[in-house]
């Protein structure tokens, strides 16, 4: 039944397959930790003299690179000698657990002496997860800084040259307006000369005149003449309330053409803003000068750590189960399904990883990261960084982080605080309110970023202390703006600014303060605010100057044709009442002669009666 | 030219005298490495078996030369095969998860869709394959091998010198092999 030469064979091919993996495990394990690892980083990562032990299982390596894939030409990291020891049990679980990683000699932004590219292989498209659509959205906040128009500072401001080219247009509104109220005056003259309003009333009296009362014999007579006479009243009347009519629509024509007049002052403000924009007067107010100066840093410094951010995130949910099926994986490779024990352990848990190097500011930094591991709920537990560093100058740095993926909602906070060091030849910003190169001083960062789910909280806090700049070897500077700069930039000792970022990634508030905003402020309103004051002035007063004298002129036509037909129509008011007058006093006539007449025939009566009576008794 | 190759192969097996239990054994164990991803554990124990039991190792490469080209047609099915099994099944997921974190057994890669899906495959096939083969070699030695030999192109080709040479090797080997036994 047994083939006892097949024993023989097995046993020969076990020996040399154990001999084989004594010569060329360290070759294999090197080219599959640096062929995924690439994978994962997207450059190249590299390990020297990887030394694998059966014994331990032990694993150690004299350096490790680990380029960086936007710069492949510079490693993000690089270490010296590293070992850590895998236990046993795990392994045969395929699980990778480590008690404790000794990390020496690391160095951040080192030099490669070879690419660290990989071939291009095109990407399957993916959405930008909460943390790269952040760092995508800072970058707009900051394009959006206001322009602060940098080239009207550079130049005094040449009021006369200003002034020849002025379209002042409030003239030509004004001539308008004279035009049109002028015909409005003149529309009502003929519509009081159309109306006949003073031959209508004259032909009156002169008919009440024309009525004479010696030629009237009876009562009778008396009686229609005193009707025509009423008559001739009630056209008065009439003609009253057509003078009253007139005026009355007279005044509100007037008062309408009158309004017309506010309108210059507004004319006259939009000549003075096209004016002050022509000019390009500097707006000496704090325009936040210092989100314009430090914005830019501010924001690659953050969307570097939040590079960092991201990617943790992205493997932790890579790390996580995730058994929803792939349609087709590659052939023969199917697709692996992950079961979860809550008493068992993760696939990947380096319980502890004890790390010394130092910074590209040659800071040397040492510390310890906690639980780097696939499942933080199968330890219960969350990855905690805290790394102190101290440099030759008295800098002291200091980073306490933690990531937690404990619940639904993940959670990143980190804690960086650098004090001390030297701000000696370096650039803390590249806008040209502050270009120059510093020689003395040094600086104090504190920041903090908290990321939870998809909403980011950040402040970094940044003085630097004791500045003096370094203003090149140029003798004097190359325009009025620089020589403004310098002015101001030499007064300055201290620079600080607070900014802030909070929010989600398509909600995000981005604030920067910082003392350059009142320092600037101050200095460009005492330097440059005489200059812009007297400037405004001229402008003004020439504005003034020249609308004044169309106003002045458009004033007096008002004045003057509006008590023209004021006058016109109060006279046919005073014509009116005389007319009403004389037809009154005529009117009173005629019934004092109507009475008369009755009193006389009734004296007559009286003395004829008294007669015949008398006659009678004779 | 492969096909006739394949043909000769087989034909060379079952006249090679050997018994029908073990040539039918070493294909059905050939089967087992070609249906399933060749890097996983129970292949080695599948080859282990090979190697040690007094199966006919011929057989054994035939058969995983072409269970091999079917498994590439398979791959499709034997993934939806082992996902249904790993992830549909509730009853058996505390037996998953135990065997997956239980040592060595973890490395058997049985939480791989097309590892688990082949394997059940070619545990169903186990039986029916090694009885049918066992059968066909029968029937072909009692039926079909006298036959054969008196097709012309089987009598031209007997009387070649590449023939002759043939056969004095394959004596030869057979005279080593009883030494050996």
């Amino acid at each position: 039944m047994i083939r006892w030469k097949g024993l023989l064979f097995l046993l020969v091919l076990a020996g040399l397959v154990v001999g084989a993996s004594y010569i060329f495990t360290d070759q294999w394990l090197e080219n599959l930790i640096e062929s995924n690892a690439s994978n994962i980083n997207g450059a190249k990562v590299e390990i020297d003299n990887l030394d694998f032990s059966f014994a331990g299982p032990d694993v150690t390596w004299d350096r490790l690179q680990v380029a960086n894939p936007q710069q492949t030409m510079q490693n993000v990291i690089e270490t010296g000698r590293c070992e850590f020891k895998l236990e046993f049990w795990p392994l045969l679980s395929k699980k990778f657990i480590i008690e404790n990683f000794q990390l020496a000699g690391l160095q951040t932004n080192t030099e490669r002496e070879t690419d660290g590219a990989l071939p291009k292989v095109p990407e399957a498209q993916k959405d930008p997860n909460i943390i790269e659509k952040t760092a995508k959205n800072l970058e707009r906040e900051i394009a959006a800084n206001p322009n602060l128009m940098l080239s009207t500072y550079s130049r005094k401001v040449n009021v006369d040259s200003l002034i020849r080219i002025l379209d002042i247009q409030s003239v030509d509104n004004i001539d308008s307006l004279q035009d049109s109220i002028q015909s409005g005056y003149t529309q009502w003259e003929q519509r009081l000369s159309q109306k006949n309003i003073q031959q209508k009333l004259e032909k009156l009296e002169s008919k009440i005149r024309s009525l004479q009362l010696e030629d009237l014999q009876t009562v009778q007579g008396f009686k229609s003449t005193l009707n025509e006479v009423e008559e001739i009243q009630t056209s008065i009347d009439s003609m009253s309330k057509v003078v009253q009519n007139t005026k009355n629509d007279l005044l509100t024509d007037l008062q309408d053409m009158r309004s017309g007049l506010t309108q210059i002052d507004n004319w006259v403000k939009q000549d003075y803003k096209r004016a002050m924009a022509k000019a390009q007067l500097p707006d000496i107010n704090a325009q936040n000068i210092g989100r314009f100066v430090f914005g830019q840093k501010v924001i690659s410094e953050t969307q570097k750590y939040l590079g960092y951010i991201s990617t943790a995130r992205e493997y932790a949910d890579v790390l996580r189960k995730d058994d929803a099926k792939n349609p087709r994986p590659p052939r023969f490779e199917g697709q692996d399904i992950h079961y979860y024990k809550r008493t068992a352990e993760p696939r990947l848990w380096i319980k502890n990883v004890e790390l010394s190097g130092q910074t590209a500011n040659k800071i040397q930094i040492r510390g310890n990261v906690k639980d780097i591991v696939s499942d933080q709920q199968l330890i219960n537990a969350m990855t905690v960084i805290e790394i102190v560093g101290d440099g030759e100058s008295g800098a002291d740095l200091s980073i306490d982080g933690t990531l937690n993926y404990l619940e639904d909602i993940p959670q990143e906070k980190f804690q960086i605080q650098y004090a001390g060091f030297s701000l000696a030849q370096s650039n803390i910003s590249n806008s040209p309110f502050l270009p120059y190169e510093i020689d003395h001083g040094s600086g104090v960062v504190e920041t903090s970023l908290e990321f939870t789910g998809q909403q980011v909280n950040a402040a970094i806090q940044f003085v630097g202390n004791h500045l003096e700049f370094n203003y090149g070897s140029e003798a004097s500077p190359a325009n009025r703006f620089e020589q403004i700069v310098q002015t101001i930039v030499k007064g300055i000792q201290q620079i600080d600014f607070v900014a802030r970022i909070k929010g989600e990634p398509n909600a995000l508030q981005f604030t920067l303060n910082s003392n350059l905003d009142d320092i600037f402020a101050d200095q460009l309103k005492s330097i440059l605010s005489q200059e812009v004051q007297q400037a405004r002035q001229r402008i003004q007063q020439e504005i003034d100057s020249q609308v004044k004298k169309y106003e002045s002129k458009l004033n007096s036509l008002i004045e003057q044709r509006e008590q023209q037909l004021r006058s016109e129509v109060e006279k046919y008011e005073k014509d009116l009442e005389a007319a009403v007058n004389l037809a009154e006093k005529k009117k009173q006539e005629i019934e004092n002669r109507i009475q008369e007449e009755i009193d006389s025939q009734k004296n007559q009566l009286e003395d004829k009666l008294r007669e015949n009576l008398d006659n009678l008794f004779k | 030219m492969l096909i006739l190759k394949f043909l000769a192969k087989l034909v060379k097996i079952l006249r090679s005298g050997i018994s029908p239990n073990q040539i039918a054994g070493g294909f059905i164990l050939g089967m087992i490495i070609g249906l399933t991803p060749i890097m996983s554990l129970h292949n080695m124990i599948i080859f282990v078996l090979i190697i040690l039991l007094r199966v006919n190792i011929a057989s054994a490469i035939f058969g995983f030369a072409l269970f091999s080209g079917i498994a590439y047609l398979l791959d499709p099915y034997f993934h939806n095969i082992g996902y249904y099994v790993l992830t549909q099944v509730p009853s058996l997921e505390s037996l998953w998860t135990d065997l997956y974190n239980t040592p060595i057994l973890a490395l058997s890669n049985f939480n791989n869709t097309v590892v688990m899906g082949s394997l059940l495959v070619s545990i169903v096939l186990l039986i029916p394959v090694f009885f049918l083969m066992k059968v066909s070699i029968i029937q072909y030695r009692k039926n079909i091998e006298d036959r054969m030999n008196q097709w012309k192109i089987v009598k031209a080709f007997k009387g070649t010198t590449v023939y002759s040479i043939y056969e004095r090797v394959r004596n030869g080997y057979r005279k080593f092999r009883s030494l050996g036994d």
